[in-house]
């Protein structure tokens, strides 16, 4: 079982890997569709283009 | 101002997306919840929990999400990423992050990787972002002489007032 150290080393690299490629500002945002919690309710990015601005909040429970 | 009072004072002109991702640090992968850095967590009293496994179907994982979704109780409704993490990769937002994105479609804040839990970001700027947010010029407007006038449908500019 990896320990606590190799979990971290390998979020790290993860981080490093796909913050390289993370959009910046003026860049065009990912489009996406995704369902809420009930998987319900789909949503896509582009729903919202021309009508509002979005801010997303990425996050877990931990 | 925290999450929750942004949301109540701008969810009229702004849509707030929460976006529920992989776990951080879940109980099978880099725990924060025991030792040392468990008792940091309660002494901060943050509210990320610490006894969660990583979800391995779309099932767990609409599971802890809405359980997540009703302990953190921001108001804002969660979206869930696909357990193949598609979102999450596109925006490299493991373990927390926050964007705000203009309605042209393009980033105007990218927010760091955020601490703990999303209570802890530093809202200072997205805040200011939103607090100057602006109407796109009207078309006679456009060609009038003046201020330079941000390229995104936000004003970024702190001395602007509206």
């Amino acid at each position: 079982m990896p320990s606590i150290i190799q979990h971290w080393k390998k979020s790290k690299a993860w981080q490093r890997q796909h913050d390289a490629l993370a959009p910046k500002p003026g860049d065009v945002a990912p489009a996406f569709e995704l369902r809420d919690v009930n998987g319900e309710n789909p949503i896509r990015l582009s729903d919202f283009r021309g009508q509002k601005p979005v801010a997303l909040i990425f996050g877990s429970f931990t | 101002m925290s999450l929750q009072d942004l949301y109540a004072n701008y969810h009229a002109r702004v849509q707030f997306l929460v976006i529920y991702i992989r776990e951080a640090h879940p109980v099978d992968g880099w725990w924060l919840g025991g030792g040392l850095p468990g008792l940091m967590l309660k002494a901060m009293g943050s509210q990320a929990a610490t006894d969660v496994y990583d979800p391995t179907t779309m099932e767990e994982r609409r599971v802890v999400a809405g359980h997540c979704e009703t302990v953190l109780r921001y108001g804002i409704r969660t979206y869930v990423d696909e357990i193949e993490d598609g979102v999450n990769k596109a925006y490299a937002a493991l373990p927390t992050r926050l964007y705000l994105i203009g309605v042209d479609g393009r980033i105007v804040y990218a927010g760091d990787w955020g601490r703990l839990d999303s209570s802890q970001h530093n809202w200072g700027e997205p805040s200011r972002i939103i607090l100057h947010e602006r109407k796109p010029p009207r078309l006679s407007e456009r060609n009038q002489p003046g201020p330079r006038r941000s390229r995104f449908r936000f004003d970024i500019s702190p001395s602007k007032t509206h």
